[in-house]
Parts: C-alpha cells; structure tokens; sequence
C-alpha cells in the first residue's frame, strides 16, 4: 500500500512538471460487450486526461486471435507502452512475446499471461473475493443454508478462482449445502436460463452466488419469475452498476466491488511511470475489493 | 462503347481498385501503415480468413454454403494440440487435417444423400463441432504444445512469416485444381447449373462431396495453424469466422449462388477485410464504430462490383 | 339474342422477331362456350394472357359487355370479372385449399383486421358444393392434389371472385377421360348460371363436345369463327394446319439396307408417365416421335438417358440389354440427349462456348487424367465450331448471350463430342428462328449418314414429316400408331396425337 501510494506520488509530480509530452498507451480489452471492461476502459480514459497523453483502445470482442492482431497493431504503431487485459492466458504469450521483442514494455489487467516478460500484472485477488462472499453469505444465513453457485467461463481464471475461494469458505460450516454448482459462462441470458433449470430442480433455496452480476442479474430474473425472491437472496460479484442498482431495489444483497475503474486508473498510471523509466519494484498490485450492501 | 469498357474494367477489377483505393487511404492517414513490416502483418492476419475464404470459394461456387468452418477450425485445432501433446508434432497436424476434412465430408454426404439444404447441414454441423470442441477439451484451452510447433503459425522462411507462404501455396494449389482440372471444371458446371452437369454425365453428388471436403480441409489447417499461433487450441477459437470467409467471396466477387466467381476475387477480399481490421486500428477508429465501417465497406463493394454487372 | 361478353377487336402483338397476333377480333357471347384451337405457337395463350392483363397488347381494344375495358395490368382482369386457369397453376403449393383460394384478399374480421377462417371456410364450401362432382377437402395442402383437383381450386378461385368470364388453357391437357367429363359437368352447370367459358384446346374432339362456337387461330391470325353445329372436324383441322410449307425440308438421308438395330426398347413403363413403349432404331435412322405436350415423348427421352428410372421393360443396345441408371452410363453406352428444355438441362448458361462445348466430353477424351488438356479441348472446340457453324464472338463468350439457334448447336455441339451413337432431340427447333430451323435440319441429316440413330421428337408435325424416315405417335403415355411420313398428312399424325385412351 505504501508503495501505491508513492506511485500515485510520483505520477502527481511528473505528471505536472517533467513531461509534457505526447507518449502513447496502447489498451487492448478482452471485450467491451461487458460493463466491467466499459468501466475499466474509462477509468484509463480519465487517467490519460489527467495525465494529457494518448490512449488508444482496442477490442478483441472476446477472441484471442483478434486479441493476438491487436497487440501486433500495437506494434506496428509503436505505442510507448501496452495494457494488456488478456482473453487467454496461455493464447497471447505470442503476443507479449512480440512487444518484448520490439521493447514495448507490457502491463496485465485483471488477468494474467502464462509467460513473456510483464512489467507489471494489476488485479483484484479472485480468490480473496470468492472467500469475501462466502463469509458474507455465511453470516446472513446464520451457518445454515441452501446454497446454489452459477459458475463463469470454464477454464477461466476467473471463475477457477471465485469459485475456489467461494467454495472453499464455505466448506467449513455444516449447516451450509451447496446444492447445485452450473456453469452459465459470465452471461445475463445464459444466467437466467441456467438459474430457470436449477429453480426446477430445487424445492429450497437460500442463497444464490452468482461469480460475476451479469450472471446474478439473470438469476433474479428467473427467480422473480417463479416468485421465490423472498426465499432466497443472490450475491454477485464485480460490482456494475446495473448490480448497484439492483442492490438498492433489494433485487440482489450484495456484490463485490472489484474496482475495475481503479484497474484502469492504475494501468495507465504505472505504464506511464514504467515508460519515464521509474523503477516501479513491484510485480503485482492488488486491486482491493470490498463487499457492497447497498 | 467507351462506357461499356468502363464498366468491364469495374465488373472485372472492381475489388482490385477497391484494395488499392484503401491501402493509398490508410497511407494517407497513418504513416504507419505502409510499411513492409505492418504489410507482412497484415498479410500474416489475413491468412486465417484466406484459407478459409479459398475453401469456401469452392463451396460457394458449387452453390453450397458452409457455416461450420468456424467450429470445424476449433474442433480440427483441439484434436490436432491434443494428439500432438502425446504422439507429436507430424501425427497431430495429420490428425487435425484428417478430423477438418471429414467433418467436411459429412457434410457434403449429408447434403447429398439426405437432401438436406446445405444452410441447414451445415448449420447443424456448426453446432455439433463446436460442441465436440467443447466435450474434447472439456471448455479448456489445450495447452503445451511443443516449442517447435510455433514455426507453423509465426516462424519466418527468410523475412517472411510462414503462414504468407502456406497462404500463398494454398492459393496457388487451389487455383491450379478449380482452372487446370476436370474437377475445377466439375465445380463451375455444377454450381452454374446441376440439373444441366448431371445430364452431362457429371456425378454431381462427388462434386459436392468434394467441395465440402476440401472446405473442412482448409478449415483443419486453419486451426492448425491458429492453435500454432496462439500457442494453444481455444474451444471458443474462430467463432464467427464463417461470416467473414464468405464475406471475402462475396466481396472478391464470386456469385452466391454458384457457378461463377475467380479464387483471386477472394483473396483480394480476403485482404480487404484484413486491411480493414489493421488499417482501422493503425488510425485509431474506436472498435465499435470498426465493425459500422465494414459492414459500409461491404455494402459499397458490391454495389459498385453489381453496378458493373448491368 | 345472346349479349356480347367479351370482345376482341383489332388485337395486336409482336415478340422481338416474332409477331405473335396480327389484327384478331372476336366477339364471344354471353353463357357460351367458345373455343380457340390452333397449332403450338398460333397466339391461343399470347390472346387469353391479353384478355386478362398478364400481357399488354400492342394495339386494338378489348370490350367487356359493349364498355371498352382497360386491362392493362395483371389484376386488371378481375376487376372485369375476367379470370385466366393456366396451364401452370398459380397456386401455391404449401397453403391449403381454402388459404388459396383467398390468397391475397383473405376475410378479415374485428378491428385487428385477424383472420376470418370460419367465414372463409364457409364460403369455400359453398363454392366446393356446387363443383360437387369433385369431393375435395378444403383444408387438404395444393401440393397433395392431383392434377384435376388443383384445377378445380383454380375454378373454385374464379368463382369466388364472382368472375363473369373463365378462360381455361388447356384444361384437359393433364386429365383422364373420366376427370375431362366430370370437368365438362362443371363448365355446363356454369353456363346454365350465365357464366361464360372460353376454352382453349388441342383436342378437336372436346370442341365439338362441349363447345357452341369456335374461333381458329393460325400464325397469330384469326381464320375463322363459326358456331360448332355448322362446322366438322375436318374443316376445323384443315383450318388449323392449313399452310403450305413455307420452306421446303432438305431430302432425307438414304438408309442402308444393311443397317444393324443399334437400340430396341422392349415394353419400357414408368408409371403415370408412359407405358408398354417398344420400338428399334437402326444405324442411320430417323425416328419421328411425334406428340403433344403431356403425351409422354419427353418421359421417354429422360428415362432413356438415365434421368428418369423405369419402373418396367428392358433396353437392349446393339443387342446386349442394358441398365441405364444415369446419365454418365447413358453417354458410356453412346447416348446423348438434347433436351427439351436446353436452359434447365442443355446448358449452363452463366458459363462459356467453351466450357459448355467440352463439359460431357472432358471424361472421355480431353481429360482422363484429372488435368485438362487445353490445346486440345480448344481445337475440338474449334473443330466442333466449324463443323456445325455456330457463331460467337470468341470461345470465352458467355453462352446466355447467344441466340436461341446458336445456343441449340452449342448443345449439339457437345454432344458430337462424345461421339454418340444414339442421339435424342428433343424438341430441337422450339424457340428458334426459321433459318437455325433449317440447319438443325441439315445437321440431323448430316449425323443420319454418319450412321448416328437419331430419335426426333418434335410437337410440330410438318416438321417430323419432314425429316423423319419412321414415325410413332405417341398420345397419353402410349404408342398409339406408327405411321410411314411418304403416305401420311399432319391431319393423320394428329388424329392419333389427340386420340384419347378408352379403357
């Protein structure tokens, strides 16, 4: 936390006084088909004001080969620095490979890469979160409960790790089940459907953990379908704000705040410091998270 | 008289001018782009919608339309990372061709025999190999592929990336077999009129059979050479690639309905569409407002490519 | 004294290169029955389509109960109580017969405008109800109809629309005995309630079956309209076929005595299409197969080339029975078809001269190997050109922008290649011009003495006169007569054509 803060520090002071320079960040997002990324693309668009340099953001639309062309462009361009918030973790090791070759320094957001040199890696701890909301869901059920999991993207490290934390919390109290535990891939639509089959297949249920909003949001949905809402309550994840919303009508109880606009503060902040050649003697910085009730 | 050159030259160079029209744009707009460097890029990029664009040239001139190549490609690469992780580099591309051009195959028998449209064969083929891909890799990425399998998809011959050549030796493979042999010819007649090929003797269904064959063919090596690339078989890999294969035939001029097209209209299709993605990059056009402007690109290309027709 | 219904006057019309009606008026009376007969081509349907729209006339006036109509597009006609039952019906095969008949101006009720089907079932019952002798289910899909039943949801369409005057193209083309009967109750119940026919046909005897007046029609102008009672079946005919041959039939290739049978047809059957057709063809021979449209010449010609499976009988060739089951074995075996229709089966139209020449051939000679010989296949090509002077600019035209003619020796053309043995024209002058007539002509004559069998079918029975050695008339999917051309007049050939199967 210290060293955040002398970053935030130095960034303040050189960001006023050395350069007034035009440098060029490059961000490449997974996809901005999620209101996650939206907000943690503008977060680095708000950063780069303050700072007064250029970003230049591209969309991979959820495809690692798109994501692999991008960075090349990247390249091609010359941007001063890359944030990368990768698709795959192992398929954009090419990639970080290419910008190392050209001596594009290369920062991680969110989500990790599996090799290349990385400048820097920013992300919330998934693990940490997913305990975070078994111990909120714990403690509103008083130890005792039916739980059910909508799961994310199999395979990504995301859902690996929420769940992980999640489910590992919660295996230390016996009066808590976990039911049913389905994938419905980060998404809305699917959340609902897959949360439809489970509501089927459930006579009871206390408490939902979705492992991302959009699947929460899809889950109260289905469940205000079948008139069950004061049955059980839905806990979600990254904090967006239709799920801040939702929290505040009392459609879901609480979420957990990733601060993907914090991420994207961050990002830029620590590519610019990187480029004007401060060693930053970090390799992770941990986005904190916290459990939001309303 | 003077006019009916002109619109020849359009009918027949259209896309070309087009292709041109765009680089000099791009060159104007960012002194980036034009560069041997970004070009080669360029190039390495397009490659992926050419191989699939020159398959589904074959398809489209006999009539047909393949929507799976896109899961076919993630199916074919899964196979071929998985088979390789255990049985090596030469065993598990043989084993991704093997799995692309029977998927393929099948479908052309479907189509044939069962009478099936080939919108709907292959629709369903779509979904059947994606979730093949899905329950291979059991919705992970297949990782650890041997260091050496990298050459296929970003190794260099010289200063050229590989997957240029392969694109290149593809194509000219491809026009060799649809301008030099009976079977090429077989493609031509029985897309521009099958009742009129079958009573000439030609056994149409093999004809079809074949095209799709060598659709799914391409669509292996395609993942092949994407999972090299990428360092790893995605199961989510080329989705939503079928349309942008047969945007490079329509936009390289070919006739959906078959039996009239040039495998060159498509590659230089091909390209316009890979010009696009980097060029739009290179001048900072936000990804949003990218995807508006290709779908103009095309709207505009085919207008212009039919104003020529008349 | 009956009231004029409809009225022709002056009508018009001219095809590029063709003038389709010179000049035809024709008054037809009030809860008649009024028939138009004529040959192939005479302007029967080119007329009726005027009278309802679905053509415009180039000059003359069309009177609907003595007000001059304006029919000038297709649903003009309805509005003057004018409707056309085509050859080709304009039904739609995957709605039901009620959808059908209300097609395009369904009953609709409340403010929603949703769809009355009760009051449009009801209605078509009623109509159905009077065309009794026909049981037919109104919720019944078009495509699961026969024939019969189909022009009969066509007639019930009409009636709906409270048409005052029918026109039926050939009605009994498609229908047995029996159903042409029971389709004649109908036309007379409609008669008796002032509704008017016209009634166009090839077969002479239907006329005199139900027809009061007769109009005939020859080259696009109107010969004569008599009422039937003063009229006999011989005058209607004379006048029909009347012309003198207006170009003289080049002579006949001589036949060998010695010729060798190189095809037999042994009792060849294809249900609802043809059955019990036997004949031979020797080296050298000219085949007349003569008959209408619907008569089965073309079913034959199919089935022969492998496009069409026999349910019956056998095919033997120089003497050795065969199985044709395709037409990659027809054309291993000898055969070549030039079909009837040459833009669906003949040609593939969007491609070159070249292309189209050498397609059949490529298997045999040009290109065993899977790689094509080009300078081969041009000088064949060329070779074939010239034999059969057919003009195009260069081997690389495309063949949809030649003429019907040369389009014809295109398909000739490829199929010399191959060398045939056995070659079936079907129709081969339909469509073009009387110059390309005559080399086709040459060109049959030209291949006879090669020693090529040739099978000529051909609903134009001046021309079967005059280049065949042999005819056989075909009529309802038989042989009803072989008939020798040195003795015989067209009158005979369709005397036989049109004689009805009586069973």
């Amino acid at each position: 936390m210290k060293k955040l803060l002398l970053a935030l520090f130095l960034v303040a002071f050189l960001g006023v006084s050395v350069f007034a320079s035009t440098m060029t960040v490059g961000l490449s997002v997974s996809t901005l088909n999620n209101p996650f990324f939206v907000i943690l693309r503008d977060g680095a668009i708000e950063q780069a004001k303050v700072l007064d340099i250029d970003l230049v953001v591209m969309d991979a639309q959820n495809d690692p080969a798109k994501q692999m062309s991008d960075i090349e462009d990247l390249v091609q361009k010359k941007v001063d620095v890359i944030l990368l918030n990768p698709t795959d973790a192992d398929a954009l090791v090419p990639a970080v490979e290419d910008a190392n070759k050209a001596g594009i320094p290369l920062l991680t957001i969110d989500r990790s890469v599996n090799g290349g040199d990385v400048a820097l890696h920013i992300a919330s701890d998934n693990v940490k979160g997913g305990e975070m909301a078994g111990a909120y869901t714990v403690e509103q059920l008083g130890e005792k409960g039916i739980v059910v999991e909508l799961e994310g993207i199999t395979g990504a490290s995301a859902a690996r790790e929420r769940g992980q934390g999640f489910d590992t919390y919660i295996a230390e109290f016996s009066g808590i089940k976990l039911a049913a535990k389905q994938t419905a891939d980060f998404d809305r639509a699917k959340g609902m459907s897959v949360m439809e089959n489970i509501l089927q297949a459930q006579p009871k249920i206390d408490a939902v953990f979705a492992q991302n909003d959009e699947m929460a949001l899809g889950a109260v949905q289905a469940i205000k379908a079948a008139k069950r809402q004061d049955e059980m309550f839905v806990v979600g994840f990254d904090a967006v704000p239709d799920a801040l919303n939702a929290i505040k009508a009392g459609d879901m109880k609480a979420t957990i705040a990733q601060q993907p606009w914090m991420m994207g503060v961050l990002g830029v902040m620590n590519g610019y410091l990187v480029v004007s050649g401060v060693e930053l003697g970090i390799e992770f910085i941990p986005v904190p998270l916290k459990v939001i009730t309303e | 008289m003077k006019n009916l050159q002109y619109k020849d030259i359009i009918r027949r160079y259209g896309i070309l001018i087009g292709l041109i029209g765009l680089i000099i744009a791009f060159s104007i707009l960012s002194e980036r782009f034009f560069t041997i460097s970004n070009m080669l890029i360029v190039m390495r990029q397009t490659s992926i919608v050419a191989f699939l664009g020159i398959g589904m040239t074959f398809v489209i001139l006999g009539a047909g339309i393949d929507l799976s190549v896109g899961s076919v490609l993630a199916f074919s690469g899964a196979v071929a990372a998985g088979v390789m992780q255990s049985r090596g580099i030469f065993l598990g591309i043989l084993a991704g061709l093997a799995v692309g051009t029977a998927l393929g195959a099948f479908s052309g028998l479907v189509i044939t025999k069962l009478r099936i449209p080939a919108f709907i064969a292959t629709l369903a083929m779509m979904a059947i190999a994606r979730g093949g891909t899905l329950v291979y890799t059991d919705g992970r990425p297949v990782t650890g592929l041997p260091s050496s399998f990298a050459f296929l998809g970003r190794g260099y011959i010289g200063d050229i990336p590989f997957p240029i050549i392969l694109m290149l030796v593809t194509f000219v493979l491809a026009y060799i077999i649809l301008k030099l042999t009976r079977f090429g010819r077989y493609v031509y007649a029985t897309g521009g009129n099958i009742d009129a090929a079958r009573a000439s003797g030609i056994k149409v269904d093999n004809i079809i059979i074949s095209n799709f064959a060598i659709s799914g063919f391409l669509s292996g090596l395609t993942g092949i050479v994407l999972s090299s690339r990428l360092n790893s078989a995605q199961p989510t890999a080329g989705m939503g690639y079928e349309l942008d294969a047969i945007a490079a035939v329509v936009l390289g001029g070919t006739n959906l309905f078959g039996g009239e097209g040039e495998l060159w209209g498509t590659l230089i299709g091909a390209f316009i569409m890979g010009i696009l993605n980097n060029g739009l990059n290179m001048i900072n056009v936000s990804s949003f407002y990218q995807q508006v402007v290709k779908g103009i690109v095309i709207l505009i290309a085919v207008t212009v490519a039919q104003s020529g027709k008349k | 004294m009956n009231k004029i219904a409809l009225e022709f006057i002056n009508i018009s019309k001219s095809f590029p290169g063709v003038k389709a009606l010179k000049k035809v008026s024709i008054k037809i009376k009030q809860a008649k029955v009024h028939a138009i007969v004529g040959e192939n081509g005479a302007g029967k349907s080119t007329l009726m389509k005027i009278a309802v729209g679905e053509l415009l006339r180039d000059t003359g006036t069309i009177k609907v109960f003595d007000r001059e109509a304006q029919i000038n597009s297709p649903s003009d006609g309805y509005h003057y109580g004018i409707s056309l039952i085509h050859q080709e019906f304009s039904l739609v095969p995957t709605l039901d017969v009620v959808q059908n008949i209300f097609l395009g101006r369904e009953i609709t009720k409340g403010p929603l405008s949703f769809l009355d089907s009760n009051q449009m079932y009801k209605r078509t019952e009623e109509i159905l109800d009077f065309l009794k002798m026909f049981h037919l289910d109104p919720h019944l899909k078009i495509e699961d109809l026969t024939i019969a039943q189909k022009q009969v949801v066509e007639i019930a369409k009409a009636l709906s629309l409270n048409s005052k005057i029918i026109i039926m193209d050939e009605p009994s083309a498609a229908l047995t005995l029996e159903e042409t009967h029971r389709l004649f109750e109908v036309v007379r119940e409609l008669k008796s309630r002032g509704v008017t026919t016209l009634f166009i046909s090839h077969r002479i005897e239907e006329i005199f079956e139900i027809a009061d007046e007769v109009s005939i029609l020859r080259d696009g102008e109107l010969i004569l309209t008599k009422q039937v009672a003063q009229i006999d079946r011989k005058q209607v005919i004379n006048n029909m076929v009347g012309r003198s041959l207006e170009f003289v039939f080049p002579p006949k290739a001589k036949q060998k005595k010695e010729a060798k049978v190189i095809l037999e047809v042994k009792k060849i059957t294809k249900e609802r299409q043809f059955s019990d057709i036997s004949f031979q063809l020797k080296e050298g021979e000219i085949i007349g197969l003569a008959g209408l449209v619907g008569s089965g010449r073309s079913e034959v010609a199919l089935s022969l080339f492998g496009l069409n499976h026999l349910d019956k009988g056998e095919i033997f060739l120089q003497g050795k029975t065969v199985k044709i089951n395709s037409p990659f074995e027809a054309i291993r075996n000898g055969l070549a078809l030039l079909p009837e229709d040459r833009r669906e089966l003949g040609l593939v139209i969007v491609r070159n001269v070249l292309e189209n020449l050498t397609l059949p051939d490529l298997y045999w000679d040009i290109a065993r190997k899977y790689f094509i010989d080009l300078k081969k296949e041009i000088s064949l090509a060329k070779g074939v050109q010239k034999e059969l002077a057919i003009r195009f600019a260069s081997l690389s035209q495309k063949v949809e922008s030649l003429s019907g003619g040369n389009q014809q020796k295109v398909v000739v053309g490829k199929w010399l290649l191959t060398k045939p043995k056995i070659l079936i024209m079907d129709e081969p002058t339909r469509g073009i011009d009387v110059g390309a007539k005559l080399e086709i002509y040459n060109i049959v004559n030209t291949l006879a003495k090669k020693g090529i069998g040739i099978i000529f079918i051909s609903s134009e029975f001046s021309e079967i006169l005059g280049v065949a050695h042999r005819i056989l008339v075909m009529s309802e999917g038989r042989i009803t007569k072989e008939l020798d051309p040195k003795s015989t007049k067209e009158e005979d050939i369709l005397k036989f054509a049109t004689r009805k199967k009586v069973s």
